[in-house]
């Protein structure tokens, strides 16, 4: 037996900071959001560490949640072993972040602490920023460019909706509004009361939805980064991208897609 | 609250090639049928088997992207043709738009009904399998046909000897309890008997498929419902389909 600790700071957006301890006191949430978790018994998990894929490491754990000045601390009680792992926030939008191992097996599971740190956090901050964006449609009405960026959101706006168009096309820099104003012209625009555009190219992908011929949500990946609602930025599209166009008779719900 | 577990986890891995489970949802109305999806990951390019229905897209695509990009999944893997595992089609050829769909021949008709037409390339798989390149490997589609959908496929890995079971080995968790890899493989049977017996038309379509696999070097194998056989549990599992008396129209 014995105890060791890892000690790391991550950054995370300001918007995340008013969500962060409220969603780390939600014990289901921190269950879905840490990795190695292989079953469930009641309320109980069972955590299997691997290192190398050879050497591995099994205990039941159950969960209890502890509110500090500033942050969280989860304690994971298991049969074995004891893991914990503190989140507090600091100044600057950074988590300061610590986890710890008591146990027989300190080699294995050690070097899996910051991972699930880690990966306590990315969750964090995804869930944090839709509910951010929930809420900032509900007090203004729809933000079509966010909602774009959600997976969820999209799925099920072509849920309701038919694919009129699939084609590659090649693209010169600053030319894809060419495109779009072809389809304008080819009366795709005018056609259905929503039209969505959704293209891939080496350098990233773009969403743009359409109601009633106007554009009126645009998000953006490009090279990893992500852009919402700026339309400029499609100018850095180029070269052969697969575009693929959706219509649909009926207004998005902001909810519903 | 269903249970849900949103962490992918790496269940074999060689060199550059990996075979990853992507995590789970309980929904209410799934009572307890709980469904896997994976991804083969191999040098830079992709795999995804039986991707799954709407609600579990999401999950799906952003644990996709932790260890790929979504432009190199260059195909998905259709065993069968239930809604459990191709109700996401129109979602996977807009966000995965370099798949090519592999799918038994006779649901390639069907599949445009779920509202994709255009822009999704077909590979229909022949009654007797086929081989699917990904990256350097070659995965092996394996006739499963009447186990339990007419027209359908296991698919073996060989680099990491596992075998994607389908249907083959689901099973019905009670409800609050759920595991990924089976250990007390006495209490497993418990959950996966009814549906053995209930969703396979006749034990003849076990024996057929147990014979096909019989030469196959298998590790691990990973059903889409339930939980997976590995080490000395994949014995154990072939040795009771091999003695699972009472399928389907035999009972009756």
């Amino acid at each position: 037996m014995g105890y060791k600790s890892v000690k790391a700071i991550f950054s995370i957006d300001k918007a995340v900071v008013d969500h962060l301890l409220e969603m780390l006191k939600d014990k289901e949430f921190i269950i879905s959001s840490l990795p190695c978790v292989v079953a469930r018994f009641s309320n109980k998990i069972l955590l299997r560490f691997s290192r190398l894929f050879l050497f591995r490491v099994d205990d039941v754990y159950s969960l209890d949640i502890e509110q500090i000045d500033k942050g969280t601390v989860i304690k994971l009680f298991g049969e074995k072993s004891t893991v914990t792992l503190i989140f507090r926030l600091l100044e600057n939008d950074k988590i300061e972040y610590v986890g710890e191992y008591n146990g027989p097996k300190q080699w294995v599971v050690v070097p899996c602490l910051e991972d699930i740190g880690r990966s306590v956090i990315k969750d964090v901050a995804e869930e944090a920023r839709r509910r951010s964006v929930e809420r900032s449609h509900t007090a203004a009405g729809a933000d079509y460019s966010a909602l774009l960026a959600k997976v969820s959101w999209v799925s099920k706006l072509l849920l309701r909706s038919v694919l009129i168009k699939s084609e590659i096309v090649a693209i010169n820099k600053g030319n894809l509004i060419s495109y779009i104003e072809d389809l304008a012209s080819e009366g795709v625009l005018s056609k259905y009361k929503t039209v969505y555009v959704s293209g891939t190219s080496d350098i990233g992908s773009f969403r743009m939805l359409f109601i009633s011929g106007e554009l009126v949500g645009v998000y953006s990946l490009i090279r990893g980064k992500e852009y919402v609602g700026d339309d400029k930025v499609l100018n850095e599209f180029e070269g052969f991208t697969r575009i693929r166009v959706y219509g649909s008779n009926v207004e998005p719900s902001i909810d519903g897609g | 609250m269903g249970i849900r577990v949103h962490r992918p986890y790496i269940i074999a891995e060689k060199d550059d090639h990996r075979f990853i489970w992507l995590g789970l949802d309980e929904a209410e109305a799934e009572r307890g049928i709980l469904t896997n999806q994976y991804l083969i990951v191999d040098k830079n390019e992709g795999l995804l088997i039986d991707p799954g229905g709407q609600y579990v897209f999401e999950r799906i695509y952003r644990n996709v992207s932790e260890f790929i990009e979504p432009e190199n999944i260059k195909a998905v893997f259709f065993s069968h043709q239930d809604p459990d595992v191709v109700g996401s089609l129109i979602m996977i050829s807009d966000f995965f738009p370099n798949a090519e769909i592999y799918v038994s021949k006779l649901w390639t008709r069907f599949l445009p009904h779920l509202g994709v037409i255009e822009g999704v390339v077909m590979k229909e798989i022949p009654d007797e399998g086929t081989d699917i390149i990904v990256g350097k490997t070659s995965l092996k589609a394996i006739p499963a046909h009447y186990l339990h959908s007419p027209g359908n496929f296991s698919l073996y890995d060989p680099k990491v000897k596992v075998l994607f079971s389908g249907d083959i080995g689901a099973a019905v968790f009670p409800e609050g309890t759920w595991y990924l890899f089976v250990d007390d493989f006495k209490t497993h049977v418990k959950y996966m008997e009814g549906f053995h017996k209930r969703y396979i038309p006749t034990k003849r379509a076990l024996d057929i498929w147990l014979n096909k696999i019989k030469e196959l070097d298998i590790n691990i194998i990973a059903p889409q419902h339930g939980a997976i056989f590995a080490e000395k549990n994949v014995k154990k599992f072939l040795d009771w389909l091999r003695n699972l008396d009472n399928v389907g129209l035999d009972s009756i």
